[in-house]
């Protein structure tokens, strides 16, 4: 109520200016014609009447001033006043004024580059749905696992030490019994790669990056297809046709964003696939900094020539996502998950430890544990952020030392303006 | 005007006008009068302290305003008490009781 009608008067001071100030005129020449016609009446002159009332009103002009000041939205005024007077005062040095926005233009300018760069790799999230119901799973032990094979892309990072092992690889064995834990795991999926394609069937050879994903990936990410479909469980088994998702860039660059590509053939490392589907504009990646042109299952793996899965499948080379249930807290599924894990490595048919390792399951917010090139960008980028704040202080130190030189110049005239216009001078 | 001009406290203004205008509607001068009145000539409120007030008070929305015909003809602008003003009233009384009560058990002790 009481900052309503404030803001009411701040309104009508602002705007309605004129009508204020007739009403205050008004107002204090009212006061003073009621004591002189009283003097008059008391037997006065006129004359002499209107003095003494004016004399004991004391000051017309400066108790019109005081009540202006405390009108609502005189700070409003002032600032006003202020920003002309500062407008005013840069027109009149063009020199200095182009080396002050030069100064801060280049600051603000530097800050602006590198923030949008830390933006991209240290804060925007996942763009997939609700990204922060995402976990990765990341072993640790005491040393690296008997595994025929291990295989990282770079998604998380590897830490090995004397005493302590850890990495995000994991065989498949594992990724499905992940999968099939419905109380912790609302969904799952498993990839590897991107792998370096030769395509063919599409214009001139080129090389194309493919990313190996189970065929539950799209579905576990909530990411839906901008074209035809993105790919499903049963692409996934074997013997199923080879198919492949574009990526919305891909298909924009590579094929000119043309509805008419589902359904085309492509060869890909010499074998003919199928293209399903685009996969939706947003999603540009899932790891930052690992972007892909193509998803293909991995069940296809073989058939395009990788050999990273080693022999029958044993090998630890996937990354392992998995979308936590409704409700389901990330340190509960992990105390679930851990000793299924255990049993698994300890005492299945080719034990990878010995329980004296110490081999544990860890499920980590995927924003943190997916660094991709945020691992090593950013620490280097953090630096570079303080840097160029660094130079921002800076310019804005330069151009505080140069108002100073500049007032000490002029400051005598433009403060006599300055005051005048305060005191209600336009 | 007065000799005996005591400095108002501060913060009583607010409260005096409240109290001289009551229920009633009034222009600037009558408040002024009225104050000096009730006080028994220790206050003598001047326009410079007066018109900043009545004006602030206005547009906190403690008083409402209207140009009227004053007592010999002549336009004035007259004030009257709003129920927020009414309120601040009470809310002023109350913090002045304690002030006045205080200041007289200290001055006993």
């Amino acid at each position: 109520m009481r900052v309503l009608s404030w803001m009411r008067a701040g309104v009508r001071n602002l705007f309605h200016r004129e009508q204020a100030e007739t009403e205050l005129d008004a107002e204090v020449r009212a006061w003073v014609d009621a004591v002189a016609e009283e003097r008059i009446a008391a037997g006065m002159t006129p004359a002499e009447a209107r003095r003494t009332a004016l004399a004991e009103f004391g000051g017309t002009e400066q108790v019109k001033q005081r009540v202006r000041d405390t009108r609502a939205g005189t700070g409003v005024q002032t600032v006003w006043q202020d920003v002309r007077f500062a407008l005013r005062m840069l027109r009149k040095s063009p020199g200095f004024t182009t080396v002050v926005v030069l100064t801060l233009a280049l600051g603000i300018g530097a800050n602006t580059a590198i923030f949008s760069l830390v933006n991209a790799v240290l804060l925007q999230s996942i763009p997939v749905r609700h990204p922060e119901e995402l976990v990765v799973l990341r072993w640790s032990a005491h040393k690296w696992p008997e595994s025929p094979g291990m295989a990282s892309f770079g998604d998380c990072k590897m830490r090995g030490g004397v005493a302590e092992a850890s990495a995000c690889s994991l065989p498949y064995a594992t990724f499905q019994e992940m999968a099939d834990r419905r109380d912790e795991f609302a969904d799952a999926t498993a990839f590897a790669g991107p792998a370096e394609l030769d395509v063919a069937g599409n214009g001139q050879a080129t090389i194309a990056h493919g990313e190996l994903v189970s065929g539950s990936y799209f579905e576990t990410l909530g990411v839906p297809a901008a074209v035809g479909r993105t790919l499903a469980a049963a692409d996934d088994h074997p013997g199923a046709a080879a198919v492949a998702v574009l990526d919305y860039g891909y298909w924009q660059s590579a094929f000119g964003g043309s509805p008419a590509v589902v359904g085309r053939t492509i060869r890909l490392n010499n074998v003919v696939f199928t293209i399903a589907g685009v996969a939706d504009r947003e999603f540009t990646r899932l790891t930052p900094g690992k972007p892909a042109d193509l998803y293909m299952t991995l069940t296809q793996e073989k058939a395009l020539g990788l050999r990273w899965g080693g022999d029958q499948d044993a090998g630890w080379w996937l990354t392992v996502v998995g979308r936590l249930g409704p409700g389901v807290k990330r340190t509960q599924a992990e105390a679930a998950v851990n000793p299924m894990f255990r049993n698994a490595v300890l005492h299945g048919a080719k034990p990878a430890w010995k329980a004296g390792d110490d081999p544990r399951l860890m499920l980590i917010p995927a924003q943190k544990g997916l660094m991709g090139f945020r691992g090593f960008l950013s620490e280097p980028l953090r630096l570079l952020m303080l840097a160029v704040g660094m130079v921002l202080l800076i310019a804005c130190a330069n151009v505080a030392g140069l108002m100073l030189g500049v007032r000490r110049r002029g400051s005598g005239r433009w403060r006599c303006a300055w005051r005048w216009e305060r005191a209600g001078g336009e | 005007m007065g000799q005996n001009q005591t400095n108002l406290l501060q913060g009583t203004l607010d409260l005096l006008i409240l109290k001289a205008i009551g229920d009633g509607e009034m222009h600037g001068l009558g408040i002024s009068r009225r104050i000096e009145q009730i006080t028994r000539g220790t206050f003598q409120v001047k326009p410079g302290s007066l018109f900043p007030a009545l004006h602030r008070m206005e547009e906190a929305g403690w008083l409402a305003s209207f140009w009227g015909e004053s007592e010999n003809n002549r336009r004035a602008k007259y004030y009257r008490r709003t129920k927020a003003g009414a309120r601040q009233v009470g809310i002023e009384t109350k913090q002045w009781t304690t002030i006045a009560e205080a200041m007289a058990s200290a001055l006993e002790a």
